[in-house]
Parts: structure tokens; C-alpha cells; sequence
């Protein structure tokens, strides 16, 4: 061995320290303030100068060290909402933040994956999970639309409501929750079923995935309501099965988008006539985890007289094409909340009563007037798909923008769909895979009145299909869970 | 200087053979040449000392001189011929043609002649035996210390030790000493010691055990560890590379000491 071998060979083995400490709790990291251990098994740290995710690496983190955090992930399943939000670095993430910038700063969420069909090309499956009730009487189906047409299964070992939450962390496939008695909710995937012990004192309503946190952890809320009249949402971490709870007063339809663009997502949730923003907010006992803020609520009963008091769900959409996320909110009412800075409690659009109008209107009766819908983002806008729960009526709404003035138009409900039958749940999605998002109706009977962009690009025409069989009965409610997985 | 003399005494004969031909008289030779700038023929130092030629002719000069019937076959013309030949440097010719003189015309000059081309050859004891030869023909005392003066030259020549052989450049070469042996060693274990220590470092700073906290100092350690290896390894080096380059440079050379029956020499040594 030469001297020039030795003298290289002692300076590589020298200089090869690694910088490079791996956590495995949040404990183990106790260096500055409010230590995370990640996923990536590296250390992070608040730091405010870092924006969005006000959480920086700590040193010994290898090539991240001293580097922001940004909590981003390439997107195994852009068909699926609820997930960490996209890096800019994935094609499809790049073109869909492009858009909308919230889907690679606070997360992927329903807009962003319906953007996804729209610009990046993608092809999904249509999976719906259907908790249609009357009374007590309850049905469950998981629904597919897996190329040519809806297939319905139904789901018997459920007891409560179904609904679709994102992949596993890595994984591409979505995955089907839903309460098996009391005390447990079974989360079904193809790699089998995880079973979650929850507080039996407590009824859950709707399970929905969101990174909270900006951890990029497997977590869910639940909404819950206790004997008491608590209402509260559950964070729980299904990697580790912890959770906490925040008192949001509202426990219904919780939807997660960007309320504020701060690089964390947030919430809306209802219960009646009431509907709370839920901010995702920087806690203030010095620990800086994350809270959320549900003071800032809504009625509809602001601008109507009331009516129906049921709410019906709510929609993050850029309905303005700003860029921005905003707020439909359906229920007693039809109300477009404006994203960014306008974003409170008032909406700037309003559309209420049979035959629907906007308000303010003195004239219309808002008695029997009960929406549900869905907003769908267009290269200059959106228009609203909606329909009365309490009329065999069904509208398309064009926003004229934010001068709170709509074109109204009403569309034909298929002759076959049934006379009686009522629109309960309306999703848009991307279902025959041309890029172009499509409408999907499930009515009272859980029949489907579906308008195909590729039979026709107006969107205006719908066709009934049966693909759950008629039980011979009207639901009054049916909640439907929509996701999807890249074909 | 001795070649002046030789030349002197030939130039005298020549000059005197005419007159010893009218005056015949082998007892009293012509002293040597007045032109000779130094009448004493001064030896010098012969670079080799081969065995003195036997001279080819008797010790006893032949008692009659032929008669000179043939000019060219003349005594003169022999001691002509020797003075030209002696002086192109060729003395064994001069002292042939001398001898062919001799022969034919044995004035005693001629053997103080003979006595100084021997000496010229460095046939010293010959040319002490024709210096003696001449000093026995009773020549004036003028010659008789001229040729006793040669005579003690050819003496001293003759007890001069041989000179000493040409010096033999001595035989350089390097050499590795224990010095370099001792910083060889060192710089050897500075080096494997730096290489634990890098070692050291490097499973310090692998240990993801503990808390941050924990690896922060641990790593702060480790950093110092490996300087302390890095200082090791190099001094190593340096060590290893003053070894070589003081080998490279430590050139020595061989005492080789040269003896000969008339004294010794040391020829070189020493070192750097």
C-alpha cells in the first residue's frame, strides 16, 4: 500500500461521520422547542421562520439537517383525498398545485384530487360507500365503477356509517371504514383489517383522513357526540392508536380543506342549521401542537327562515377560480362561502327555496327546500349540481362569480329513476376515465342518475341505473363516501 | 629540463666528435653542452615505474672502433640521427643510434649519453651503470660531478615509492539506518492508531441510541475523535515520509583504504 493510499484512505475513514440520528419517539427529540420525530425517522423542531410548516429539521438529520420541513409526499394515489399534501417535485403534484396551491402546501384533499383527473391525466376507479338510513333502518353498499359500469356490494358486519379514508402511508389503496358495534371501527384494506377500539359512550358520525399535523402519520378524525351533547372531533393515529380530542360543537359531514393558507388543512363541520369552520391552529401553551379553532361558525338560518334544518355536507372547491379554496355548504340551504381573506361566517351567495332562488328573495318559500350537491370546477368557474331533498327537482347553479348572483337552471331527472325518488347525495368524479369530471345523483332510492361526459360533454343529460337493488323503500338520508384508486 | 641536457650533450658531441676525431682521447669527454641551462639533469617523477629494460648492448663497450669508411654509417651520423630522434621524443631510437655509435667511436661522452636516455626511459639502473661507466673514464671533475649528480638522481628515482594507484571514486549509496527504522515505526502506529480512532468516530456517530440530545454530544465526540485521528494518521505520514525521504537522502559512501608495500591512503568516506 502506497503512502498516497494510506494518506487517502485515512481521510475518507476520517471524514466519514455520519450526521445522521434517527429517532423512534417524539421524546427522543429534546433538542429546541416542541421536538417531533418523524416519519422519516429524522428530528424536527418549531421554528416560525420555516413557512407553512413552522417546523424546521434538526441538526444530525443527514441531508436534511437545518432544512425546513415540508411534510410533502409523492402521491401513490391521487385518486384518494385525505392524504399529506403532494410535493411539488411529483408531475402531477407540480401541475395540480399549479392550480391549486393548497394541494401541495396543507393537503391532498377532494378538489385536489378531482383536479387530478381534470389536468394530470390520471385514471381512477369510482368507489362510493353508501349509508343510506331511514329511521333506524340502515343499508350499507360499496359501489364501484371500475370501467364500464356500478357494481354494488353490500356490506352486512358495518353497524354504522361507511365511509372511504386514504391509503395506508405508501400505499396506493384506499381504504373502507366503518363501525362494527360501539366500541369498534374495522378499517379494511387489501392487506386486511385494522380494528380501532373507540370510547363506546361516544357516537361517531363521520370518519374522514386528514394530516393534521403535518406529520405525514396515518391519521383520521371522528366525529363524535356523546350522551351529554358534547360534540368533538377525535384525531387518532392509527400507527400507534393515540389520539386527542377538540371540542368543535359540531359533529357532522366534516370536510377538510384551507381556510387559511397557512400549510395546514382545515375543517368544516355541521350539525343542524349550524356549521363551524374548524382552524388549524398553532396551539397556544407554548408546546405548539396543533389545535383546532371551531369558534368561527355559520348558520343557515342566517339569511333564510329556516326550514329543513338537515344538514346535507359541505364542498372545498375553487369555485371562483382563483386559486384558492372556497366553501359550498348544503343543507337548508345552498351557501358559497368566498376563499382567501373573505373567507368567515358570511357567504357570498345564497340559494334557497323550491324552485330555488337567490337570496335574499321574500317571496320564496324556504320551508321545503332541503339541498344536497356538489360543485364542479370549471376552466372559468364552477357550476353547483343540486338537488331537493324534499322535491323530485334538480338544478345546475352557475355562480356569477362573487356578485352574488347565479344562473339557475333546472335539469331533467330521468323518467325511470322513479316519480317519487328525490336526489340524496351528488359527487362529481371522473368516472369513465375521459379527464373530464362527470355527475353522479344517488336518489331516496338509492338509484343512480349518472350524466357521462363522454355521452354528454354538456353534462346536462342524466341516465338512471340501478345498480343496488331497489329495497322498495325511500332513505331520507344517504351519506356517500366517494374515493377512488389509480386504475 | 632533462631533455635540454640530453639534447646539450648529443649537441656536444656532435660538436666534439669532430674535434675527438682529430683528438682522439676517450679519457677526457667533452663536458656536457654549454647551452644546457642546467647542467644537472633534474629528475622528475615517472608516472609508472616498469621493470628498467636490459639494455641491449654489453656493459663493456667494444675496446675498437670500426673505421668509418661509409659517411652515413658514421658515428656522427648515428649521434645526428640520435639527436633528431630525441628530439621527436623518441628515445628508444636515440639510445639505438647511440649505441650504434658507441660501436663504432666508444668516446666515454657516449655513455654519459646513453646514461641519460636510459634515465629518460627510466631505466635507472642503467643509467646509473652508464653513468658509473662514464665516471670510470676519469672525465673532468666538472663531469665527473655532472654524472655523479645523475647518478644521485637516478638513485632517489629509484627509492621514490611507486606512486599510489589512481583513487577510486568511492561507491555512493543510500542507506537505511535506525532512525529511519524508528520513524517508520512510529508513523506506522500513529497511522493504525488514527485508523481506531476514525473507527471510533465513525461507530460513534452510527450509535443512534439515547436521544438527540444524547447523539449531540456523542457526535461533538465524535468530532473530536476524528480530529485527534486525523492529527494521528497524518503525523503518521510524515513520520513514514521522513523515513523515506531521510533514506532518500541519507547517501553515504564506501571507506575503501588502499595499501601498498611503500605506505596507505584512505580514499574517501563519509556521509551526509
Amino acid at each position: 500500500m502506497t503512502l498516497r493510499t494510506l494518506a487517502i484512505a485515512g481521510v475518507l475513514l476520517a471524514a466519514c461521520i455520519h450526521d445522521n440520528y434517527e429517532c423512534a419517539t417524539d421524546a427522543d427529540c429534546n433538542i429546541g422547542t416542541a421536538g417531533r420525530c418523524e416519519v422519516d425517522h429524522h428530528c424536527t423542531q418549531y421554528d416560525a421562520s420555516c413557512e407553512l410548516t413552522l417546523r424546521r429539521y434538526t441538526e444530525h438529520s443527514g441531508t436534511e439537517s437545518d432544512v425546513c420541513y415540508a411534510g410533502q409526499i409523492e402521491l401513490a394515489d391521487p385518486c384518494a383525498a385525505g392524504q399529506p399534501p403532494a410535493s411539488p417535485s411529483d408531475p402531477c403534484g407540480a401541475l395540480v398545485c399549479g392550480a391549486l396551491p393548497t394541494c401541495c402546501n396543507a393537503g391532498w384533499s377532494e378538489p385536489c384530487v378531482l383536479e387530478a383527473q381534470r389536468s394530470c391525466h390520471v385514471t381512477c376507479d369510482t368507489r362510493v360507500a353508501i349509508s343510506a338510513t331511514k329511521g333506524s333502518n340502515l343499508e350499507l353498499w360499496d359501489v364501484r365503477y371500475e370501467g364500464s359500469a356500478f357494481t354494488a356490494t353490500s356490506v352486512t358486519d358495518r353497524t354504522q356509517q361507511l365511509d372511504w379514508i386514504a391509503p395506508e402511508p405508501g400505499s396506493a389503496e384506499p381504504r373502507l371504514a366503518g363501525f362494527v358495534g360501539s366500541d369498534t371501527l374495522a378499517i379494511v384494506s387489501s392487506s386486511g383489517e385494522l380494528d380501532v377500539p373507540v370510547d363506546p359512550t361516544r357516537t361517531f358520525h363521520d370518519v374522514s383522513s386528514v394530516d393534521l399535523d403535518r406529520d405525514m402519520r396515518d391519521t383520521i378524525a371522528l366525529e363524535w357526540q356523546d350522551a351529554a351533547g358534547d360534540e368533538e372531533i377525535q384525531i387518532e393515529h392509527l400507527d400507534d392508536l393515540t389520539s386527542r380530542d377538540f371540542d368543535t360543537m359540531v359533529s357532522n359531514r366534516a370536510a377538510w380543506g384551507d381556510y387559511d393558507q397557512d400549510g395546514y388543512p382545515d375543517g368544516v363541520s355541521g350539525t343542524g342549521a349550524r356549521y363551524s369552520f374548524m382552524v388549524n391552529v398553532d396551539s397556544t401553551d407554548g408546546t405548539h401542537q396543533r389545535s383546532l379553532d371551531a369558534s368561527i361558525a355559520s348558520s343557515f338560518n342566517g339569511s333564510a327562515h329556516g326550514g329543513v334544518t338537515s344538514l346535507r355536507g359541505f364542498e372545498w372547491r375553487d369555485a371562483d377560480h382563483d386559486g384558492v379554496l372556497d366553501l359550498a355548504a348544503f343543507g337548508n340551504s345552498i351557501r358559497l362561502h368566498e376563499g382567501g381573506s373573505l373567507l368567515d361566517d358570511t357567504p357570498y351567495l345564497s340559494i334557497d327555496c323550491e324552485p330555488p332562488v337567490v337570496l335574499p328573495n321574500a317571496a320564496c318559500d324556504e320551508s321545503l327546500a332541503n339541498f344536497v350537491g356538489t360543485v364542479v370546477p370549471t376552466s372559468t368557474g364552477s357550476i353547483i349540481y343540486a338537488g331537493n331533498t324534499q322535491a323530485h327537482t334538480f338544478y345546475s347553479i352557475v355562480p356569477n362569480a362573487q356578485a352574488g348572483t347565479a344562473e339557475i337552471t333546472p335539469l331533467v331527472i330521468p323518467a325511470d329513476a322513479g316519480s317519487a325518488v328525490v336526489a340524496q347525495a351528488v359527487f362529481a368524479r371522473d368516472v369513465d376515465g375521459d379527464h373530464v369530471l362527470d355527475i353522479v345523483v344517488i336518489d331516496s332510492e338509492l338509484g343512480f342518475w349518472v350524466s357521462l361526459s363522454s355521452v354528454d360533454p354538456t353534462r346536462t343529460k342524466f341516465t338512471a341505473v340501478h345498480p343496488i337493488p331497489s329495497a322498495g323503500q325511500i332513505f331520507a338520508q344517504v351519506h356517500a363516501s366517494v374515493t377512488g384508486a389509480l386504475e | 629540463m632533462k631533455r635540454a641536457v640530453i639534447v646539450a650533450a648529443l649537441a656536444a658531441l656532435a660538436a666534439g666528435g669532430v674535434a675527438y676525431a682529430d683528438q682522439p682521447s676517450p679519457a677526457t669527454p667533452s663536458p656536457p653542452s654549454p647551452l644546457s641551462p642546467t647542467p644537472a639533469p633534474t629528475p622528475m617523477p615517472a608516472p609508472t615505474s616498469p621493470e628498467p629494460a636490459i639494455p641491449s648492448e654489453p656493459a663493456t663497450p667494444a675496446p675498437t672502433p670500426p673505421p668509418a669508411t661509409d659517411p652515413a654509417d658514421s658515428a656522427d651520423a648515428h649521434i645526428a640521427r640520435a639527436r633528431d630522434l630525441h628530439d621527436k621524443g623518441d628515445f628508444e631510437g636515440a639510445r639505438a643510434e647511440i649505441l650504434a655509435a658507441y660501436k663504432l667511436d666508444p668516446r666515454p661522452e657516449l655513455l654519459f649519453a646513453l646514461g641519460q636516455l636510459e634515465f629518460n626511459l627510466r631505466h635507472y639502473r642503467e643509467a646509473i651503470d652508464y653513468y658509473e661507466r662514464f665516471t670510470a673514464t676519469q672525465p673532468s671533475a666538472e663531469q665527473a660531478a655532472l654524472a655523479e649528480q645523475a647518478i644521485g638522481a637516478a638513485r632517489a628515482e629509484l627509492t621514490r615509492p611507486p606512486p599510489a594507484p589512481p583513487a577510486t571514486p568511492p561507491l555512493l549509496h543510500t542507506q537505511w539506518d535506525g532512525v529511519d527504522s524508528g520513524l517508520a515505526i512510529v508513523g506506522g502506529l500513529a497511522i493504525v492508531a488514527g485508523g481506531g480512532l476514525a473507527y471510533e468516530a465513525v461507530h460513534l456517530s452510527n450509535d443512534s441510541s439515547g436521544t438527540l440530545s444524547d447523539y449531540d454530544h456523542r457526535l461533538d465526540t465524535a468530532r473530536h475523535v476524528r480530529i485527534a485521528a486525523a492529527i494521528s494518521g497524518g503525523a503518521g505520514i510524515v513520520a513514514i515520509g521522513a523515513a523515506l525521504l531521510r533514506w532518500r537522502l541519507h547517501v553515504v559512501a564506501d571507506v575503501e583504504v588502499v595499501a601498498s608495500p611503500s605506505g596507505a591512503a584512505v580514499s574517501w568516506g563519509g556521509a551526509f
